[in-house]
């Protein structure tokens, strides 16, 4: 019994302390954070999609800190995830927006149109202030949406396992390494190409067979991370299972089918369709329809919960006031652990500030549009931080490219088209709203550790905007080693930055009047109504629903059901020790073998 | 059959019908699509079967104060049952290695304490959304204290480990004297 408690122990223990904020866990949390900035700002310009850092951070952080340092503990390697993820998710927030002005610029220049006047600093004021604004508004939602809601976070909850696996025993560390290994091999399997002679199509698969109609959506994204999701969701992520349903199996049909009862019909033809860039009739509901009408039903779904669980949110207010009195009359109080109210006052003056300015300096932005700009910004960034942290909190799922796409075209309105201004609050609140959900995930996993939630917030404010200047650097760069000092990356080069592409499109339809207003606002209205039901998260649920493809949220939708059944044979017990562990392996298995996938393809162009 | 299902099922099928007229793409140069009159009276239908259904949910608490009082009793003695099994883990602390502290740790929490958290919209229900969510707070941050016993035992660090059990236990005590004073 060498490590019962004796007297001596406890007085090395408590002169030593244990270690959470360690010199070593922010090093090598900014060390790591830096490294995959760099590799997934590259990834994302060439495939379109960017990976959170935080599970490769943390078994880093478990190899280097427990097994090289031998010193390392579950608290330290908490903080260096932190720093690493949130490092790295600024990048993402400004990967999926910069671009897109560097190839509107040339792009325009190029059909003998008037350039846009831009310089890097209004920028980099943009995304230092989302970086603030994003770590502040997390503050108080903390205690709302994870000690009060009690929302899953899925990934924070892979991680956590990840962080206790050597310390669980070998039961758990194995049922991990399983699920991990059954999700690595399978996303090779679907990377490979060789599930193709199954039908399985960019890692779906059509159960349609040619007799069901596509308008129906029959396919299943083939991921097991969804999966995972799901399974660690369960009962809670139902309601988005059945939005999907509601959309693709009851709206779906009555849209296609219209014309049938003597009506006008809904659907254009085929030939029709190709015609307007459509290939199936399925693609024409889902991006003309379903997905902006649950972009509103989101907003209005946010809005209405604000409303709902507004003494939830007073309480959550109350309770840090209270910690900022109780933080100076004892060290082990939960004082110490929370940040202050005056934390959050003196970040949005600061945030709202460097908005302001950036704004400011952007040519042709008058005060007054810089003043409007900065405070509808603000507000709408909150906003959408609050939906992207639900979205992520309930299923795992983060809304981000809808909430530039409605960032960019409100800035277009208050700015009077002017892009350059437009793109600094689209770079803010990109960057603040994936940093709102990543630290989201971050707390949910100090939660389950029991780190002081101060020590986080605290490295997270003093490090992200690293990740903002990193990538607006990387970016630049990228961009003048094309021919001629341009055009680095874009449509014909090897980084195509799909994403920026498409919100070129989005910019030149707001420009040209084609913003599908009607579906915004009848959404907010019907996300407005789920909200206000007397069931938690209707409204964010469902209008997320409709905003993705039926195929993830089927498969999302049959993690929820296993998981249900699962406790209803087994019980709880069972789903913690057993599930949990398995669908962790499952999230963290694709997000590392995606990773390896990621850098080997780019090698491979580069040689 | 439930009070509640009638104006349920009301709202599924409103919102249902509200949906797919917002669906309904529109014409070229128009602003707003044909279905437009049809979706105010989904919304209609919608807002009065929300109203009914608030009213029937709510006038199911005041109707049913034995059900009410009986959710109630079970889930203070969930608290109960949470506060008395850290006190015994308290009282033998100092005869636990760190494997046998997580273990025991974890079955509190699986236990007692999720039961207890997860009932929390009978707390609501009981004591209003406010002082509802008070106690989850103060819920929450016991439980992260003995999520913090957990990790500082599995790190071997014991004496961590009991500071923060010991500050767990006393917010334990704390919450349930808050609930029986608001009680």
């Amino acid at each position: 019994m060498k490590e019962q408690l004796n007297p001596k122990e406890v007085v090395k223990d408590l002169a030593t302390g244990y270690r959470e904020l360690t010199f070593a866990a922010v090093f090598l949390g900014i060390v790591q954070g830096v490294i995959l900035n760099l590799a997934f700002v590259y990834a994302a310009l060439k495939l379109g999609f960017s990976i959170g850092g935080s599970t490769v951070a943390a078994i880093m952080g478990y190899a280097l800190l427990s097994g090289v340092m031998k010193k390392g503990t579950s608290l330290e390697n908490n903080i260096n995830q932190t720093i690493a993820s949130g490092i790295n998710t600024a990048g993402t927030g400004i990967v999926f927006t910069l671009p897109a002005l560097f190839m509107l610029n040339a792009k325009w220049v190029a059909a003998g149109e008037p350039g846009i006047e831009f310089s890097v600093w209004p920028l980099i004021f943009g995304g230092i202030s989302g970086s603030i604004l994003g770590t502040v508004l997390i503050i108080p939602l903390r205690k709302q949406m994870i000690e009060v809601e009690r929302l899953r976070f899925p990934s924070g909850v892979a991680v956590t396992t990840i962080i206790r696996s050597g310390s669980t025993g070998l039961g758990k560390a194995k049922l991990l390494g399983i699920g991990f290994l059954i999700s690595a091999v399978w996303k090779m399997l679907l990377l490979s190409g060789w599930l193709e002679m199954f039908g399985v199509h960019e890692e779906e698969f059509n159960f349609g067979f040619g007799i069901i109609p596509s308008y129906l959506s029959p396919i299943l994204y083939l991921s097991l991370m969804n999966l995972g999701a799901g399974l660690l969701s369960g009962k809670g992520g139902l309601p988005f299972f059945i939005g999907g349903i509601l959309a693709w199996w009851v709206i779906s049909p009555v849209a296609a089918n219209a014309g049938l009862f003597g009506g006008v019909e809904w659907v254009p033809a085929l030939t029709e369709l190709e015609a307007l860039g459509f290939d199936t009739q399925e693609d024409y509901i889902y991006s003309v329809m379903l997905r902006p009408l649950g972009i509103g039903t989101l907003i209005g779904g946010a809005l209405m919960g604000v409303v709902v669980c507004f003494p939830a949110i007073v309480s959550a207010f109350r309770s840090l006031a209270n910690s900022a009195k109780t933080s100076g009359s004892n060290s082990s109080s939960n004082g110490t652990q929370e940040l202050s109210l005056k934390v959050i006052v003196i970040g949005t003056i600061i945030g709202i500030s460097l908005f302001f300015v950036g704004s400011l300096m952007t040519e042709g932005v008058t005060v007054w549009q810089a003043i409007i700009g900065s405070l509808i910004g603000t507000v709408w960034l909150a906003v959408a931080g609050l939906i992207v942290a639900q979205a992520t909190g309930m299923t795992d799922i983060s809304p981000m490219s809808g909430m530039a796409l409605i960032s960019v075209t409100l800035m277009m309105f208050v700015f009077s088209n002017n892009v350059a201004a437009a793109m600094v609050v689209g770079v803010a609140v990109c960057v603040a709203i994936g940093q709102g959900a990543d630290m989201m995930q971050d707390l949910k996993t100090g939660f389950m550790l029991g780190s002081k939630p101060a020590k986080q917030q605290i490295v997270q404010f003093a490090t992200t905007w690293i990740g903002a200047l990193l990538a607006i650097g990387v970016i630049y760069v990228l961009w003048k080693s094309g021919p001629g000092g341009q055009g680095g990356f874009g449509e014909g080069t090897a980084l195509p930055a799909p994403q920026a592409g498409a919100l070129m499109g989005i910019i030149d339809a707001v420009k040209s009047g084609n913003v599908p207003m009607d579906k915004y606002v009848m959404g907010g209205a019907i996300g407005g109504l789920l909200a206000a039901a007397p069931m938690s998260g209707l409204g964010v649920l469902i209008g997320l629903a409709m905003y993705l493809p039926f195929s993830i949220t089927l498969g999302y939708g049959i993690g929820c059901i296993s998981n249900m059944t699962l406790k209803k044979m087994y019980g709880v017990a069972f789903i913690e020790h057993k599930v949990v562990p398995v669908a962790a392996g499952f999230i963290v298995g694709e997000a590392l073998t995606g990773v390896g996938h990621a850098t080997f393809t780019i090698i491979r162009t580069l040689i | 059959m439930k009070r509640t299902y009638i104006p349920f099922i009301i709202f599924s099928i409103g919102i249902a019908f509200t949906i797919t007229c917002a669906a309904k793409p529109v014409e070229e140069s128009v602003k707003w699509p044909d279905t437009k009159f049809l979706f105010i009276i989904g919304v209609g239908v919608c807002v009065a079967a929300l109203i009914a259904w608030r009213l029937a949910v709510s006038s199911g608490k005041i109707n049913t104060p034995e059900k009410r009082t009986a959710s109630s009793k079970d889930l203070f003695q969930k608290l109960h049952e949470c506060r008395d099994c850290a006190r015994q883990i308290g009282n033998k602390i100092n005869e636990f290695d760190s494997n046998s502290l997580c273990e025991v740790i974890d079955e509190l929490l699986i236990n007692h304490m999720n039961p207890f958290v997860e009932s929390r919209h009978v707390l609501i229900d009981h004591f209003g959304m406010l002082k509802g969510s008070d106690i989850l707070l103060k819920t929450a941050f016991a439980e992260r204290q003995f999520n913090r016993v957990w990790s500082a035992s599995s790190d071997h660090c014991l004496a961590e480990a009991k500071v923060s059990f010991e500050m767990a236990l006393s917010a334990m005590d704390d919450i349930v004297d808050y609930v029986e004073h608001l009680d």
